[in-house]
């Protein structure tokens, strides 16, 4: 027997953010829970709206299967003593399950003797004897950054619980949840609805409160939104901006959404629309339109959560909000424009970055130090880089960007361009934050990037320094991420920065006696895990961060790494790995030195043919570098065509000599030859 | 017969009378106050008047930051003037000043239909809730410098925020139980709405036959003095010297557990931070440490209030409360 179950707690408004996220933790805690005890379902649903959680399980078993629990008692001979009376074991054991006779016992056979065992029948519980611990756990189990309590209660959740319900098809189950016994009755829409509605049963729930103005679906009511936003677009012909965040957080605000569109003054438009957008979706949650050309147009969308008797009222109001809220970005736009971007910089020393690492100032003077270091090396020009450095963190004592944090960056390209700076500089301006998350977009202009990598680089060598390093779990300067910028830009740029020489110069500009080696592994690990997340091997990585040429240009690693990767695809591949694990054994047994080869020397055809392969194969991998993977692909296939050599020296050729000369001879060519392999990569250190 | 259509008339004017109430009863920016000083007054609130001394908040005044600690229980309604010096726009923006008007109920223990409570007072101030479109959205309440928290929400009239709603988790440092449900309006933009106008300035605060005076009337010339107060002429060094007076005097109040005495060092040692403030005159970094030096005051506060009130054995507490309160609450602590 099955029937469909539902649960749902009413509370009062639940915050937006976190609701999707509640609902299907509470799910997936459910569904855990009732595999514990071993109740059969089909699936659960959840539904979520700002005042209440509920899901539905349904072809719910209405029993657990029974149980045998099995008991292993004292064994037979123990049981009984030599006159067949029950022994201390015996009756200690009876006592302990609540018998009184051996009768009661089977017998089990085993390898050692027989034993006595106690079969437990034990009938499955009822899912109304279970329910409740079940979901109660499930409650328990949520991850809730901070509970609350009400009232007078000593119950602690997200918000305060007015009811539950909980209906095994049309039966309610009684249990408790925050001091709430469990019914059928619930509230519909805060305004629309009749007051206390009652649900029939499980089947009903989701057209009960339809019927009381309350779309329980998450998802539907997120589609509902969407088709509603369309319509306006459509209707003002115009386009909608739906940032998919936000109407997660609308979709959450509301029980019963209606689509209204308002409008404010054009003059507005003479701000930046990214301030104005700032301040319609953060402070408002409204939707934004644009015209074909994709140009702001002084509209939004706000989605109500009523059917309004006089939806115009509704507008109107919200046209009054977002007017001194636009005025206010006026006003901070207007004001931050009267003195020049430069003249921050007096306001900068009062921010600090980093209490030994000091002021804004400080930082802005060793970002456009740095910046220049960089650009000098790139073939940037270098005083728009140096420039762009100092003005880069000027627009953080603006009034726009105390208003609108988000805006940081922007709003100082945008003053840059007002103060007559130089396009490029402004640009740089922009883009020197990114990119602001992981797989973010990157900086694209040579200035952008090259102040973007002093930026970060002067935050990693800076905290590193003073001992602060991410650790696993805190990162607070996003250090991680600051990390795997600058290793993708310096890739995607197509630079040849020397990144050890440019962490030195970031060192040394602090004040302090700041190492490099930290950081630099730090960077390498970073890369490597890039790397490992495109679905390359970390060994592919290691074998190029251990070959003789260190990793100081990060785009011909890059190449070198990509070359491998392809070359261990190819056939020929295992076989020179192998040789080349071998050698690096002997070499490192024998702890050989760099030493002359005398072809003299040799005894086995197979030597000379290697000796010979070693030279030609030299001269081709000293072919001109050009900067591109095609070139290491190159190399390596060079080095594959060794692969026959090595392979009949390997197999005619006792590298162990008894003769002291003849051996040190041929460890001075593998070494050789190692060496040569070791100028791309480290093969040996390739997995099979 | 006869007696249904004076049913019917009855009903009639007492719709009428009662829709005479309502458009009445928010008219004038006093009306605003009047109405909602009665309706919570029939609610059982205690009706206070304003803290006679400068405060960010409502949640300053000792009827609140006080009464919340402990078992007590406790319920009060009044209206609050507002002091923040970094709001000052000289006047010249439509709703930001630094000087406004707060309407601050508290109830404690908050009662399980305390949202209810609260649309009901909207609607004695004539707004139906099936015209505007009014919703809780999720706003977390955290003071750093009074050490305390509570979670909320801030309340939506057709996207504008009219109302501050909390539930006080800890004050001064210390766990709230009962718990304290605030619910604090915003009396100038509540008043825009019923008024329909787009400026503080154009308030009505009051009428009487065909004389009017608005909020301008009464403010404006203030608002610009004090703006200029705030931002051009406070005296910077003599601020820092009152914050450390009112610091040390705290602690010395507090020795000598005068701890309400106390209290009114920390609400004028937090407006001497927030001119401060004003005026740029604190770094980031310092900005931390004089936080804290105010929490710290807060807190000290808190507890010697709290003392004091357990030797007086809670006189305002329910038994039953005061009973979980000492078992459960204090004896985690």
């Amino acid at each position: 027997m099955s029937n469909n179950l539902l649960f749902e707690l009413q509370t009062e408004e639940l915050p937006p953010k976190s609701l999707s996220q509640l609902i299907s933790q509470l799910v997936a805690n459910v569904r855990l829970e009732l595999n514990k005890v071993q109740i059969d379902f089909t699936d659960i649903r959840g539904f979520a709206t700002p005042r209440r959680l509920a899901l539905i399980v349904t072809d719910m078993a209405a029993r657990q299967p029974d149980q045998v629990l099995e008991r292993r008692g004292p064994a037979l001979q123990a049981a009984l003593d030599q006159d067949g009376e029950p022994t201390k074991a015996l009756g200690g054991f009876l006592r302990s399950c609540g018998l009184t006779d051996i009768s009661q016992l089977q017998q089990q056979e085993t390898p050692k003797g027989t034993w006595l065992v106690y079969e437990q029948h034990k009938a499955g519980a009822g899912v109304g004897e279970l329910i409740e611990a079940v979901i109660s756990q499930s409650l328990a189990n949520l991850p809730i950054d901070r509970k609350m309590r009400w009232g007078a209660t000593r119950t602690e959740f997200v918000r305060p619980v007015h009811s539950a319900i909980l209906l095994y098809g049309d039966e309610v189950l009684p249990a408790r949840f925050f001091d709430c016994d469990t019914g059928r009755v619930t509230l519909g829409h805060r305004f629309m609805g009749q007051g206390e509605t009652c649900i029939a049963s499980a089947n009903d729930y989701i057209e009960a409160l339809r019927a009381e103005y309350v779309i329980v679906d998450f998802e539907e009511r997120k589609s509902t939104i969407r088709q509603q936003l369309q319509a306006i677009a459509t209707q003002e012909n115009a386009s909608i901006v739906i940032d998919e965040n936000l109407l997660d957080e609308v979709t959450a605000l509301v029980e019963w959404p209606v689509a209204l569109s308002g409008g404010f003054d054009p003059a507005f438009l003479s701000v930046p629309e990214e301030a104005l957008i700032s301040a319609m979706k953060s402070h408002q949650r409204y939707f934004h339109l644009v015209d074909k050309a994709g140009k702001l147009l002084p509209r939004f969308v706000t989605v109500a959560n009523i059917r309004s008797t006089q939806p115009d009222t509704v507008i109107k109001g919200n046209e009054r909000v977002i007017s001194p809220r636009l005025s206010d970005a006026a006003f901070f736009f207007r004001r931050d424009q009267e003195s020049p971007l430069q003249s921050n910089l007096v306001r900068l020393e009062s921010i600090v970055f980093q209490a030994k690492l000091g002021t804004y100032r400080q930082k802005a003077q060793r970002i456009s130090a740095l910046a220049g270091f960089i650009a000098e090396q790139t073939g940037i020009d270098v005083s728009m880089a140096q420039r762009a450095g100092l003005l880069c963190k000027a627009d953080l004592v603006t009034g726009m960007v105390g208003e609108f944090p988000e805006l940081q960056g922007l709003m100082g390209s945008y003053y840059a361009r007002h103060d007559g700076e130089a396009l490029e500089v402004a640009e740089a301006i922009k883009e020197h934050y990114l990119p602001t998350f992981s797989g973010g977009e990157l900086p694209q202009s040579g200035v952008g990037q090259a102040v973007a990598i002093a930026d970060k680089l002067d935050t990693l060598t800076g905290l590193f320094g003073i001992g602060q390093p991410p650790t696993g779990s805190k990162d607070p300067f996003a250090l991680r991420r600051q990390a795997l910028g600058v290793i993708r830009i310096c890739i995607e740029s197509g630079w040849q920065l020397d990144v050890k020489a440019t962490l030195s110069f970031a060192a040394t500009q602090h004040n302090g006696d700041f190492g490099t080696e930290a950081v630099y592994d730090y960077m390498l690990d970073r890369l490597g895990s890039w790397y490992q997340d495109q679905g390359i091997p970390a060994d592919s990585f290691a074998a190029v961060r251990n070959s003789n040429i260190p990793v100081v240009d990060l785009r011909d690693c890059d190449f070198r790494v990509r070359a491998i990767q392809a070359f261990r695809q190819q056939p020929l591949a295992a076989s020179l790995v192998a040789a080349n694990k071998r050698v690096a054994n002997i070499l490192k047994k024998t702890n050989s030195q760099p030493a002359a080869v005398d072809p003299g020397l040799f005894i086995e055809a197979a030597e000379r043919q290697l000796h010979d392969a070693l030279g030609k194969a030299k001269i081709l991998l000293q072919a001109k570098h050009s900067d591109n993977q095609a070139f290491y692909e190159q190399q390596c296939l060079v080095l594959a065509g060794l692969q026959a050599e090595v392979d009949r020296y390997f197999d005619g050729v006792m590298v162990m000599a008894d003769d002291p000369a003849i051996r040190a001879n041929r460890i001075a060519m593998l070494y050789q030859m190692r060496e040569l392999f070791l100028g791309i990569a480290d093969f040996s250190l390739l997995q099979d | 017969m006869g007696m249904a259509i004076q049913a019917v008339a009855f009903a009639i004017l007492s719709a009428i009378l009662s829709l005479g109430q309502i458009f009445m009863s928010a008219a004038t920016f006093q009306d605003l106050i009047l109405t909602l000083q009665h309706y919570w007054a029939d609610q059982g609130c205690v009706l206070m008047q304003p803290y006679d001394m400068e405060v960010g908040a409502g949640t300053f005044h000792p009827a609140t930051f006080l009464r919340a600690i402990g078992p007590e229980n406790w319920q009060a309604a009044y209206v609050q003037p507002c002091r923040r010096p970094n709001d000052g726009r000289y006047g010249e923006n439509p709703n930001r000043y630094q000087y406004y008007y707060q309407f601050q109920v508290m109830l404690k223990p908050s009662p399980d239909n305390i949202q209810e409570l609260y649309l009901n007072s909207l609607r004695h101030l004539g707004i139906d809730p099936l015209v505007h479109d009014i919703r809780f959205v999720e706003d977390n309440w955290e003071s750093p410098t009074l050490g305390a928290w509570g979670l909320g929400w801030e309340v939506w009239m057709d996207g504008m925020e009219i109302t501050q709603f909390t539930y006080f988790q800890q004050v001064g440092g210390l766990e709230c139980y009962p718990v304290t449900g605030e619910i604090t309006y915003g009396l100038e933009r509540l008043a825009l709405y019923l008024q329909g106008v787009e400026d503080f300035q154009q308030l009505i605060w009051s009428k009487s036959g065909t004389s009017v005076v608005t909020y301008a009337d009464v403010f404006h010339q203030y608002e610009v003095e004090m703006s200029a107060y705030n931002f051009d002429y406070s005296d910077v060094p003599a601020l820092f010297k009152q914050f450390d007076f009112c610091e040390t005097e705290t602690t010395r109040l507090l020795a000598a557990s005068l701890p309400l005495a106390a209290y009114e060092f920390v609400m004028k040692a937090s407006h001497a931070f927030n001119l401060l403030d004003a005026r740029q005159a604190i770094s980031v970094t310092e900005r931390q440490r004089f936080i804290l030096r105010v929490r710290t005051l807060a807190r000290g506060v808190a507890q010697a209030y709290y003392e004091s009130r357990k030797a007086l054995d809670f006189p305002l507490a329910d038994a039953e409360i005061k009973q979980t309160f000492l078992q459960e609450v204090m004896s985690g602590e």
